[in-house]
């Protein structure tokens, strides 16, 4: 179990600031997702650790000992890539053995750990095979037994299960956590698929332009988005947002918008509230409530389409000009009418600065 | 220290950079050099400026071989890709044992150009080759004595350039024709277009680029041209086929006169660069287009 | 309408088997004549079966055909010719694909204009770098040397070479790389261990190319190859062109088909591969 420091990387190619700055303190055994849009240097970031890419600035520690100007070999990492990069003219065995002939292990250690490895992922009878004769599910499990018998101290996945169908994706899913159980290795796995990085990470940075936004368990990044591109980047559909005012009265916070007033009692405010602050309000389709009658706090909205998902119903709305979803039972989806009050959950709310966008 | 495997992929093109530069652009800018000396036996000479231009130019044997230049290689190239179209339209009818006949159009390509010549000269030689068959026949008027008239040997060099290389244009037009959608002839087909039309109209201009790098290959070939003379007619009758490159290698080792020899070969350089940059130009206009 | 297509055809097939023909005749004359005696050549048509099918003139092209005064034929300067062929293809294949690999797949800054420079030079006739060389060779000592002309030919043979073996490795991952360098792989272990083998079929298209070339070489093995090591075009143009008294053309024919025999085996072995290779040069990038 290794801990993974990154200090201040940058990376540029030319004028154009693809890492500025990174600060990531990775702890032993983690399973940290990098999540991003493409091109907000995610991969770049992966690569940096793996030292494909070589860092303009700062220190990437493992264990204390910075290995930023270090031979990816010599950084003790097992990677696997989108296209799983098997080399095409070596059968299975002779992949997963690759690293370890070239460091000159002996012959007997060598098979030990192909066919543990090979157990571990249920690979044995496909050992003698060459790559093109394995399904892309197959593959992948080389690629990542490949990693498997480096024993290597982190692992690093770019983008492990975009080339595969949709069933299979959530299959190797499964098993890459089971793996990260397993080992209990510290893992690091770029991906721009919210699902995967929810259902896999201990910790996940979500990353745009170059900078960690937020650095946060799933529950974290998805109930208290530090940033509104956090909040926006996460979830489908993405949160709904509104220009407000807040109003501070005898010490009870509470949000303005046009005639409607939402009370804000329960919300955590990062700092102390101000009379008359803008804020961007933000809540998540599945923290409102719907009604066919007005009350306090509910929004007047019309409705301007109805999306069956089958569990559960999207309702996508007209707030005045703003287009918002929100998620419902099938039932109460079919008892709407065109007319409807939009009512946030008090416990679903994320106030946002406007100018700098950032977590009131 | 390990070496970085970056510091190791420069490392190796070093030997052949090394090589391209001494080798290929140090001996040009030497030869260019040379062409403005008196140098004759050895490249010792003064400084000339442009006489040994002006002596290479009133020499008539310079001019003939400059212009065979231009008739050869214009004949050659237009009858290259002429054949090589026919040839690669006909093949791309669908016909049978196509491949049997890519083989035999294809083989000459890998013979050597003194190869291609001496059989030429053999079949060609008026005493004993088709003259002699053709006047056995019974046709006593019969005559086909270019390989011995100053007017007609340079068309013997045609005839066998064609033969040796005609093949590898069909072989390039027909890879083109067959990188045509089939959606384009379905197209055509249904808008009730005739093939004839449809090659003219529609296929032809698309392989634009084909003929480009063709022209380019071939005219690669011309103004290399020198074993085919040699092989064939060695320039004669006088110097009637004489062409640049042999001009140039027979002054610099037979005539000892190397700064003429330069001054020619400075002036083949300078063909060499109209032609690129004429292709440059053609490909750049097909991308604009 | 089935009659005109089926006149078409006709027609087709009656071009291509003309085509053929012309293509054709002159190797089958070149045959015929050399098995032909000396005798029977001189009476009778290049177009007529020889009387007696007879191996002599073969057997003079190779042993005991004269050149000048030297009666020894050309079977020397066919182990000449294979010792040049052999040599200069193996080092420009080794130097050619390291060249490739470099080039495409390290992300060096210079890559492009170096390729461009090589590629620029490949345009040059040879008789304008001819000379320079020569005496390049000469104040080395190496005027007229086995060294000479292969050095001369894996110069000339290079570009094209290099961009035969570049445009294959561009096309391959990337990531290939990526994971062989995770794995501690260096430079010329992920060279031997993966892209070698990944590119058999490359080197066959490159060995081609280059065989045929050096093979067919005239002038540079006239000007730089001498006496010891002169390739076995310069010895057959010497042989038919410096021949004394009554031309035997029948020796002659028999010694053009020895020399276009090595390269017309590779074509005719190869098939695919063959076009491959001369159509490479066709596709500059």
């Amino acid at each position: 179990m290794t801990r993974v420091e990154i200090d201040g990387v940058e990376r540029a190619y030319g004028a154009v600031k693809v890492l500025k700055g990174i600060h990531l303190d990775i702890e032993p055994g983690e399973f940290v997702v990098l999540l991003g849009p493409s091109g907000c240097g995610k991969s770049t970031l992966l690569a940096s650790i793996a030292g494909l890419d070589p860092v303009q600035g700062g220190e990437i520690r493992f264990d204390g000992r910075d290995v930023a100007r270090d031979e990816p070999s010599d950084r003790e990492i097992g990677m696997v890539f989108q296209s799983y990069a098997l080399y095409p003219t070596m059968t299975v065995r002779k992949n997963m053995s690759f690293a370890l002939r070239v460091a000159g292990m002996a012959k007997p250690e060598i098979d030990e750990r192909v066919n543990w490895a090979a157990g571990v992922l249920q690979i044995e009878p496909l050992l003698e095979r060459k790559p093109a004769a394995l399904s892309g599910g197959q593959r992948q499990r080389v690629a990542i037994g490949r990693a498997l018998v480096r024993k290597a101290k982190v692992f690093l996945f770019d983008e492990p299960l975009s080339n595969l169908d949709a069933k299979l994706r959530g299959e190797m899913r499964a098993e890459i956590k089971a793996l990260h159980e397993k080992l209990q290795t510290t893992f690091i796995y770029v991906t721009h698929d919210q699902i995967e990085a929810m259902t896999l990470a201990t910790r996940i940075a979500v990353m745009s332009g170059g900078e960690i936004q937020q650095f946060g368990t799933p529950d974290e990044i998805y109930r208290f988005p530090q940033t509104r591109f956090v909040a926006d980047f996460i979830g489908a559909p993405s949160m709904n947002f509104v220009d407000a005012v807040l109003r501070v009265e005898g010490g009870r916070a509470s949000l303005e918008m046009g005639q409607v007033r939402v009370e804000l009692d329960d919300y955590a405010f990062a700092a102390p509230p101000r009379d008359g602050q803008p804020v961007i309000f933000g809540t998540r389709p599945e923290r409102i409530t719907l009604q066919g009658d007005p009350s306090p706090g509910a929004i007047p909205a019309r409705v301007t389409g109805v999306e069956p998902m089958g569990a559960d119903t999207l309702v996508w709305l007209d707030t005045d000009g703003h287009r918002w979803s929100a998620r419902v039972s099938p039932e109460e989806a079919n008892a709407l009418g065109r007319e409807v009050h939009a009512r946030p959950d008090p416990q679903g709310i994320s106030l946002f600065e406007p100018e700098s966008e950032r977590r009131l | 220290m390990r070496i970085r495997p970056q510091t190791l992929a420069r490392l190796v093109l070093v030997p052949t950079i090394l090589l391209t530069v001494i080798g290929v652009y140090g001996s040009i800018l030497w030869t260019v050099n040379i062409s403005f000396t008196s140098s004759g036996f050895l490249p010792t000479g003064k400084y000339v400026g442009l006489d040994r231009y002006y002596e290479l130019w009133g020499q008539a044997r310079w001019r003939v071989a400059y212009t065979n230049l231009f008739v050869f290689g214009g004949l050659y190239i237009f009858f290259c890709i002429g054949a090589g179209l026919l040839l690669a339209i006909a093949l791309d009818q669908g016909v049978r044992g196509r491949s049997f006949f890519q083989t035999i159009f294809l083989y000459p390509i890998a013979l050597s150009f003194i190869v291609t010549g001496l059989a030429w000269r053999w079949i060609l030689n008026p005493t004993t080759g088709l003259e002699a068959y053709v006047r056995g026949l019974g046709y006593e008027g019969f005559s086909f004595g270019w390989l011995s008239d100053p007017d007609m040997a340079i068309f013997t060099l045609v005839i066998a350039g064609v033969w040796h290389s005609a093949g590898l244009m069909m072989v390039i037009i027909f890879a083109g024709l067959q990188s045509i959608d089939g959606e384009i002839w379905r197209a055509g087909r249904v808008d009730g277009i005739s093939r004839f039309h449809m090659y003219r109209g529609v296929v032809l201009p698309m392989l634009f680029p084909v003929f480009v790098t063709c022209l380019v290959l071939l005219a690669m070939n011309v103004v290399r041209s020198y074993d085919l003379v040699v092989a064939m007619t060695g320039g004669g009758p006088g110097y009637s086929t004489d062409v640049p490159a042999k001009y140039i290698v027979d002054h610099l080792f037979d005539r000892a006169n190397i700064g003429r020899a330069s001054a020619g070969a400075t002036m083949l350089l300078l063909t060499v660069m109209a032609i690129i940059a004429l292709s440059t130009y053609l490909g750049r206009k097909e991308t604009r287009r | 309408m089935k009659d005109q297509n089926a006149i078409a055809m006709a027609a087709i097939y009656a071009f291509l088997a003309i085509a053929a023909a012309f293509f054709a005749i002159p190797l089958i004359i070149m045959l015929l004549t050399s098995f032909k005696t000396a005798e029977e050549v001189r009476e009778g048509s290049i177009f007529f079966l020889p009387e007696s099918w007879s191996l002599a003139a073969w057997g003079k092209a190779w042993g005991e055909a004269c050149i000048g005064r030297v009666c020894e034929g050309i079977g020397g300067n066919f182990w000449n010719s294979v010792l040049i062929t052999v040599l200069a293809t193996s080092i420009s294949l080794l130097l050619a694909s390291l060249n490739g690999f470099a080039l495409a797949q390290w992300r060096l800054r210079m890559s492009g204009p170096i390729l461009g420079m090589l590629l620029i030079g490949a345009f040059i006739p040879y008789q304008i770098m001819i000379y320079p060389l020569v005496r390049l060779f000469a104040t080395g000592g190496m005027h007229q040397t086995l060294g000479a002309i292969v050095t001369v030919h894996v110069l000339f043979g290079l570009p094209i070479l290099t961009l035969i073996f570049r445009n294959f490795y561009i096309g391959l991952p990337e990531e290939l790389i990526k994971a062989a360098r995770v794995d501690g792989a260096g430079f010329f272990q992920i060279y031997g261990m993966i892209i070698v083998p990944m590119s058999v079929n490359v080197f066959l298209v490159a060995a081609i190319l280059s065989i045929t070339g050096v093979w067919n070489d005239y002038l540079l093995g006239l000007i730089f190859a001498g006496p010891n090591f002169q390739p076995m075009t310069v010895s057959l143009q010497n042989l038919v062109g410096t021949q004394m008294g009554l031309p035997e053309y029948n020796v002659n024919m028999a010694a053009t088909i020895l020399t276009a025999l090595p390269p017309l085996a590779v074509y005719l072995l190869s098939g695919k591969y063959f076009v491959r290779g001369v159509t490479a040069g066709a596709v500059k990038g």
